[in-house]
């Protein structure tokens, strides 16, 4: 009995036992229970109260009491509206403004290229993975407002020549960043990675290796691919081909990219299992003695390659 | 943790631009994921106007369009009176290299009303309060407009496919019998309700 395995032992059952029916396929009592529902005495339970009515709005779902028993919680049976609440993913936006402004202030160095991390060094952008925020958002406000930036065609423009990767970017984002010269990326970060990314020296101090990246869920697979979101796992070809298409459409011509002086960095990018430009996953950065620790161990190597398969010879 | 790992690599500091861009690469690296491009995995996009004189591909040379900006109009006080949202973009249809004979005399007829006694065509746009949104919208009037006109060109000046001729005909035959058909029915339905003594 105990050298078979549970799918043999699960089919022997299944043959001694008399016939199965519809009735068999059911949940043991108590497996599932439903969330408690709204019931008409339940009408007006909250913010009735007419000094509150005018005032600055709680978080969504708070209903006089503490912060801790929102309306969701007391009552998960209504499914009908905010059911995901708590798995919405947020993504903190930063304006071309913001980042023209952190730029010419000296907070960002254009040389280099900037992702959240050189991004939450500077203290002014600020990204909480345990709030659910996943990354930058990338807003076109301040494309075109930019006053002090003026080109030949007489239009104001988002001037900096950067390599960005952000998380997430709208389309006229993207046109900005790249009319100027610039190149956008879209990365997805996990939650472990994202918080080795806001605050590596935290990371590092902990003595923990860094992180491999892991691929986007399935329902930002879609997102990540598509050369038209600049996506990281989007071939190079079809991302040419998307830039190409988006100068048409937005009505500018593309720069030429013939200065070489900032290809190179123009042309950095990241690994999809790599959190910082220079560091691989697995290492130990220590910082007392200045040192990078790299692993030797063949387990870890293979682990840290991003190989699925389970031979340990990477 | 390090403890555990049989060996250990200690690696010595490095220059902090030499080693940012070394390039790290894992099991799921850009190439492996697109190994072979195949052509039509890449959306192919017009960097030169078609060879067909009667089509438009979508190719404008941005560069050779003169874009200006002004004030919109309508409420909005300080921000309307001060901020250029307004988009312009003009060229001159005789002297486009970008479109063929064809086009630019059927541009000219059918877009006479945007175009000035020199000859330049002249599309403006204030549908947004986005300086560079509404000079998209502007490329999206122009290119639609081309479009209208390449497209009618086609269908002026298609050729009759001799299989389809011989269709139609046949098409053609068929629903003359039938509306002979019908007038006789017709024609019995009335004769039916007449009283034969």
């Amino acid at each position: 009995m105990g050298s078979k395995s549970a799918t043999e032992r699960a089919l022997n059952y299944l043959r001694r036992a008399p016939r199965v029916t519809l009735t068999d396929v059911r949940d043991n009592p108590g497996a599932r229970t439903k969330g408690r529902l709204v019931r008409k005495k339940d009408n007006m339970a909250g913010q009735q109260y007419n000094d509150l009515r005018g005032a600055g709005k709680p978080p969504l779902g708070w209903i006089w009491g503490d912060f801790y028993k929102p309306w969701q919680r007391i009552y998960p049976g209504a499914t009908f509206f905010n059911q995901d609440i708590n798995l919405r993913r947020e993504y903190p936006p930063l304006s071309l403004l913001e980042l023209q402004r952190l730029i010419d202030l000296g907070w960002l160095d254009p040389s280099l290229p900037i992702d959240l991390t050189a991004l939450c060094n500077t203290r002014q952008y600020r990204c909480d993975p345990s709030l659910r925020q996943f990354g930058v958002q990338l807003t076109d406000e301040g494309a075109s407002v930019f006053a002090a930036k003026v080109n030949l065609e007489g239009a104001s423009v988002f001037a900096a020549k950067v390599n960005l990767e952000v998380q997430w970017a709208s389309e006229t984002a993207i046109a900005a960043v790249e009319r100027a010269g610039g190149v956008v990326t879209t990365a997805y970060y996990d939650p472990i990675a994202l918080t080795a990314a806001v605050d590596p020296l935290k990371w590092f101090e902990k003595g923990e290796p860094i992180p491999r990246r892991h691929s986007p869920p399935a329902d930002l697979i879609g997102y990540y691919t598509d050369a038209r979101h600049r996506g990281y796992l989007a071939s190079p070809p079809a991302v040419e081909a998307a830039r190409s298409e988006l100068a048409l459409k937005i009505g500018y011509a593309l720069p030429d990219r013939t200065d070489d002086a900032q290809h190179d960095m123009l042309a950095a990018r990241k690994d999809p299992l790599q959190v910082f430009f220079g560091l691989a996953p697995g290492w130990v950065v220590n910082l007392a003695d200045q040192t990078l620790l790299k692993p030797k161990n063949p387990r870890l190597l293979h682990y840290y390659s991003g190989r699925l398969d389970a031979s340990k010879d990477s | 943790m390090i403890a555990t790992m049989r060996g250990v690599v200690v690696a010595r500091r490095v220059g902090p631009l030499r080693c940012l861009y070394s390039q790290f690469r894992g099991a799921y690296n850009v190439e492996s994921l697109h190994p072979q491009q195949s052509s039509s995995a890449i959306p192919k996009v017009p960097a030169s106007p078609s060879d067909n004189p009667l089509q438009f591909n979508g190719y404008i040379p941005t560069e050779e369009i003169d874009k200006s900006f002004s004030t919109s109009s309508g409420p909005g006080g300080q921000h309307v009176n001060r901020v250029a949202t307004r988009a312009i973009i003009r060229f001159n249809v005789r002297t486009a290299k970008w479109l063929s004979d064809d086009l630019k005399k059927r541009l000219t007829e059918r877009y006479s009303h945007r175009i000035n006694n020199e000859g330049d065509l002249i599309i403006a746009s204030e549908r947004t309060r986005k300086q560079h949104l509404n000079l998209a919208d502007c490329f999206d009037k122009l290119r639609t407009a081309v479009y209208e006109c390449s497209e009618e060109l086609t269908k002026e000046n298609r050729q009759p496919d001799p299989e389809k001729a011989e269709e139609l005909r046949l098409r053609q035959e068929q629903a003359n019998r039938m509306r002979l058909l019908e007038k006789r029915r017709h024609s019995m339905k009335k004769e039916g309700r007449a009283k034969d003594f």
